[in-house]
């Protein structure tokens, strides 16, 4: 899942995560669903009132508009009332913003959904009726609007960010949904400490390796996983056998909190490391 | 033990950041109307408390769930506070009154050239036209013409002009439909194509002018060059007017994808597509202006004069709008 920075106008950068193809194509499947759905619905009333009523040439002008128009009106108002999410959007979790971190505008909104019009059934029309689209040409001239209108319909497979060129022209990305889950602080969970760790034994590991722990303490926590990581760990910093063998999750989450506290303390000055060191710690060389 | 800094100063702050996800849940839910004046009034202050922390908990916090929980937090604020907070009405009021007029006015030199091109497709196939009246094929297909071609007698011509389509007022809404999506089409595919170096463009608008001077042509070397202006300017004013704007879209996409100049081409292809967005999305909407006129009126009114009115009419409408509107 790729990143998408969007720069705030206060300034700062948020980093959204870009919706994948098929998440898009998802949503726009499941709203095309209800456009037909409703299309039909009205369909049926139209063909009662042709039969009935005999207004046959302007119903089915009528019809023929509302085909149009309210395809082209669901996705641009509803896009707008739900700020960037039309149902299938809200249902598979996405939304479209502004690339540019401002007000997603009524003109971004439609232009990429009359693109999609343009991408999704001008490589039909080429291959069904050529001649619809550059009229009188000779044969072969339609060559050149072929393959560039395949090249249009494989373009998001291919594009920077998998961006479909209504996206490019409006200037907008597709973005999941952040979620809303605050988790809990690992370090209130922690035990109390059986024994103290030196700043040197504390500095064997950087911040990467701090932040692993806490992935595999919230994610994966195994038995086993613990298990061998404790006594990973305890090998590296140099620490007795006893002290984690019995409970290897509270001795990992008191490594977690001591090492969180310790980086802590140190960034406040600048100073950050990243990675491990080398070999193990050594308790005769740290003075 | 030593508490780290991240979870005191979590404690501290959490407050604001759950009154910021519970304002923000509720108005994703209901709307912001949905949220009482109190509610309303605080979100601003408690958006910028929880930006803020977040960038305080990037310098000092190492707990990934607690950044996790802030880039989310101010993710979903910061798309309910700056997402589209206009109504539609008022954007659409916008787009006519500013951005459409104002983006044709940008791009008026593509749009000299574009009316050159066509403007040389005319000439081109009128003369063409007048010397071998024969010509006429080359340019117009058959199935377009519908019986107006050489072989056809002056009177046969002239009749076609006041022909009210061979059907009644149904059958005409239908065909105004058809043409107004066929035609939306056609400008999209011209801006569209514009990226391939407008090279598809400058022949669509070649074309388009070639079989215009080619019907006029033909009608002009009868002596009825008047009234069959009559019969295409009421609605071809706007309906070349909107190729015309399609395709000097084109030709600034196809431009600014040639030469790009200081930036990279991709970049500039994407300012150069915002920019002359409004334009096509205006030029859409002119063919279903001109599409209307052409099903409903066109046939309907047979006065010569009535028809000039119009044809003037909306001349001198297009070129107030595209050249006052909107001017800051």
């Amino acid at each position: 899942m790729s990143q998408f920075p969007i720069r705030t106008p206060e300034g700062v950068v948020l980093e959204f995560h870009l919706a994948g193809i098929e998440l898009r194509l998802m949503a726009f499947v499941l709203d095309m669903m209800i456009v037909f759905g409703v299309n039909i619905l009205v369909g049926v009333f139209v063909l009662i009132g042709i039969f009935t009523f005999e207004f046959t040439g302007w119903l089915s002008a009528a019809y023929m508009a509302f085909f149009f128009l309210f395809r082209l009106l669901y996705f641009i108002v509803l896009e707008m009332r739900g700020r960037g999410q039309t149902p299938g959007k809200k249902v598979m979790g996405i939304r479209v913003v502004d690339s540019h971190g401002t007000p997603l505008t009524g003109s971004a909104t439609f232009l990429r959904n009359v693109s999609r019009d343009v991408e999704l059934f001008l490589p039909l029309v080429v291959v069904l009726a050529p001649e619809a689209l550059l009229p009188g040409a000779p044969w072969w001239f339609m060559i050149f609007p072929l393959v560039w209108v395949v090249l249009l319909g494989v373009f998001p497979l291919f594009s920077p960010l998998n961006l479909r060129p209504g996206d490019i022209i409006a200037g907008t990305v597709v973005v999941m949904q952040p979620r809303l889950e605050l988790r809990d602080d690992l370090f209130k969970t922690s035990a109390a400490p059986a024994f103290s760790l030196s700043a040197g034994q504390l500095e064997m590991y950087g911040i990467q390796e701090l932040q692993l722990l806490e992935k595999i303490l919230r994610d994966f926590p195994t038995p086993q996983t613990l298990q061998a990581l404790a006594a990973k760990i305890a090998t590296k910093l140099d620490i007795p056998e006893a002290n984690w063998v019995d409970n290897p999750e509270s001795f990992l989450k008191f490594i977690y909190a001591q090492l969180r506290a310790h980086h802590e303390q140190r960034i406040l000055f600048g100073d950050r490391q990243l990675e491990k060191r080398e070999g193990h710690y050594d308790r005769n060389s740290d003075a | 033990m030593t508490q780290p800094r991240s979870t005191r100063f979590r404690k501290d702050r959490q407050k604001i950041w759950f009154e910021l996800e519970a304002s923000i849940l509720k108005a994703e839910a209901e709307g912001l109307s949905g949220l009482t004046p109190d509610e309303l009034a605080r979100l601003p202050m408690l958006y910028r408390s929880t930006l803020s922390a977040l960038n305080i908990a990037r310098e000092i916090s190492l707990d990934v769930a607690l950044l996790k929980y802030l880039e989310s937090l101010s993710g979903r604020a910061f798309i309910m506070i700056y997402g589209t907070r206009k109504t539609f009405l008022r954007l659409t009021w916008e787009f006519f009154s500013y951005e459409f007029p104002q983006s044709v006015r940008n791009a008026s030199p593509y749009l000299a050239i574009a009316t050159l091109i066509t403007g040389c497709g005319i000439a081109l196939a009128m003369h063409l036209v007048a010397v071998d009246p024969s010509q006429y094929y080359a340019f117009v297909p058959v199935e377009m013409a519908g019986g107006r071609n050489p072989a056809a007698t002056t009177e046969s011509l002239r009749a076609a002009l006041y022909d009210d389509g061979g059907g009644d007022a149904d059958s005409l809404a239908v065909f105004s439909s058809f043409l107004a999506t066929h035609n939306a089409k056609i400008g999209i595919t011209c801006f569209s194509l514009g990226v391939a170096f407008a090279v598809p463009v400058i022949y669509l608008l070649f074309y388009n002018g070639l079989v215009f001077g080619a019907f006029v042509g033909l009608y002009a070397s009868r002596g009825l060059t008047l009234e069959v202006l009559a019969w295409i300017l009421p609605h071809g004013v706007t309906e070349l007017l909107a190729v015309l704007l399609c395709g000097a879209a084109g030709l600034c996409l196809g431009k600014s994808a040639a030469f790009p100049g200081e930036i990279s081409r991709w970049d500039n292809v994407k300012i150069q597509m915002r920019r002359v967005g409004p334009m096509v999305i205006g030029a859409v909407i002119m063919f279903f202006i001109a599409a209307v006129i052409e099903g409903f009126f066109r046939q309907m009114v047979q006065s010569i004069d009535l028809r000039w009115l119009v044809a003037s009419g909306t001349a001198i409408f297009w070129l107030y709008y595209f050249g006052f509107v909107g001017r800051r």
